[in-house]
């Protein structure tokens, strides 16, 4: 794979991203706590991919802001899943928010010192894949509502399912380390992991809107 | 001892992330139908507690209809007819009394006491709407009601009832009888129109020109406790599956019920 493809793949990534991150900001102050969290982290995204197009050329190191954005977007996921069962398991989000930290700490300051923390996304994708799971238990046993394509956080969910199942195994340090030579190759499997899960995120935040204007649609009680 | 070649971990690679993605689709699909399942094993519930619901109402109306048969007949046969017996006794015995008009008085009060269990005993089991029909027994009840309240009670009645079961036909003369009851009671009205219509669907409406009532707070009174009218005509049209529409306006209240037949 050239280079010039694998930057095309990361720039039409970005654009999910950024097409995104303008759904979640469009009615921002009606739009539920989720979606908010999911804006700070899409944010984040977005800015860690200008600095990167910016830099890049310049030879700037990369990896710091990269690893620097992995542990609040963990962060963000985790509590969205924290809100989005209303606190019901918050002593695994405390436990696991924890875990995350304390791993993305000592990864960043003595293991992988010098390139791209995967150790951290690695553990990060495990808890926030567990959450996934435990939020469709919670939807199982609660069934708050008739139609599952109608609830927002199903498409959130099930998007972050589909990229951080898809990417564990190429996240895994010893690939990372083996695969110096076809590099562009999984991170491009990874980014296109990531479209799928935006094209997800996209149409549970279509559906959030739509639930939005069909309640403001709907007449007064009083 | 050497690791493993690159082809080995590009394998594993592949097979870890498909594996993944498959495990992902399938928690997805699994959500999905699994919770269809559920909805529709909720459905099933509500209907199998609506059924059991209707079931117990009926037997709750046909039990009270059973109580009501026996006490009339108590009332007619045993009550009314020893009161009748008394009567004929009390005849007798004013023939050979010197001066039988003091017992007129007393004549006067059994006749009226005859009359009114009588009327106690045809309201609890109309005994018409066994022999001839709900038209009759209707035609039956606003003369009686015309009769005791002073009211003016018009009926008008079309179409044939046979094809109705003697069930259906009791529980509409039941609803009849507590729509006109409650215009009487409540209405303050001074006319009252009964009307049945049986065509494609059977129709009846009761039409008052009373202060007429908001069935909602005649509901939320019903559910204090206070009272069972409506409750049991709510009852009653479900079990029938009929609709009741109750139209409120300038001069009295319009209850029209409406069943398929």
């Amino acid at each position: 794979m050239s280079i010039e493809v694998f930057k095309w793949i990361v720039e039409i990534s970005t654009a999910f991203t950024a097409v995104a991150l303008i759904l979640c900001l469009y009615k921002f102050s009606k739009r539920s706590l989720e979606v908010k969290l999911q804006a700070v982290a899409f944010l984040l995204s977005v800015m860690v991919a200008l600095y990167v197009k910016i830099w890049e050329v310049q030879g700037a190191a990369l990896n710091v802001p990269q690893n620097l954005y992995i542990v609040p977007y963990i962060l963000l996921l985790l509590a969205m899943y924290d809100v989005a069962w209303k606190g019901r398991h918050r002593v695994l989000t405390v436990i696991s928010t924890t875990v995350v930290c304390v791993f993305a700490l000592g990864n960043f300051l003595f293991l992988q010192q010098d390139s791209f923390n995967s150790h951290t996304l690695v553990l990060g994708g495990v808890f926030v894949i567990l959450h996934g799971v435990l939020y469709y238990y919670y939807l199982l046993v609660n069934l708050p509502v008739q139609k599952l394509g109608k609830l927002p956080m199903f498409w959130f969910n099930a998007g972050y399912l589909t990229y951080f199942g898809g990417s564990l195994f190429i996240f895994a340090a010893y690939v990372v380390e083996v695969f110096r030579d076809s590099l562009l190759l999984y991170w491009s499997i990874q980014n296109f992991l990531r479209i799928a899960q935006f094209i997800l995120i996209i149409v549970g935040l279509c559906q959030d809107l739509r639930n939005i204007r069909l309640h403001s649609s709907l007449p007064s009680a009083h | 001892m050497s690791g493993p070649s690159e082809y080995q971990v590009a394998l594993l690679v592949a097979i870890g992330t498909l594996g993944m993605l498959f495990l992902t689709g399938a928690i997805i699909l699994f959500m999905v139908f699994y919770q269809k399942k559920m909805l529709q094993e909720q459905v099933n519930r509500q209907l199998l507690e609506m059924d059991h619901h209707t079931k117990m109402m009926e037997a709750v109306l046909e039990s009270q209809e059973l109580e009501r048969k026996r006490v009339a007949a108590d009332l007619h046969d045993s009550i009314g007819g020893m009161l009748s017996a008394i009567r004929v006794g009390l005849t007798t015995v004013g023939r050979q009394l010197p001066d039988p008009k003091g017992l007129e008085q007393q004549k006067k009060m059994l006749d009226d006491t005859i009359g009114s269990v009588r009327l106690i005993s045809r309201e609890l089991m109309p005994a018409t709407l066994e022999r001839f029909g709900l038209d009759h027994a209707l035609k039956e009840l606003c003369e009686q009601v015309q009769t005791t309240s002073l009211l003016t009670v018009h009926y008008e009645g079309q179409g044939e009832v046979d094809n109705i079961s003697s069930n259906k036909q009791l529980m509409i003369f039941r609803i009849a009888q507590e729509l006109v009851t409650n215009a009487v009671k409540h209405a303050r009205a001074t006319l009252i129109q009964v009307q049945l219509q049986i065509a494609d669907e059977l129709v009846l409406s009761v039409v008052d020109n009373g202060v007429g009532f908001d069935p909602e707070i005649y509901r939320a009174v019903n559910s204090s406790g206070r009272g069972l009218g409506l409750y049991n005509i709510e009852n009653r049209v479900r079990l029938l599956g009929a609709k009741l529409d109750h139209q409120a306006g300038n001069h009295g209240m319009r209850i029209v019920l409406t069943m398929p037949l």
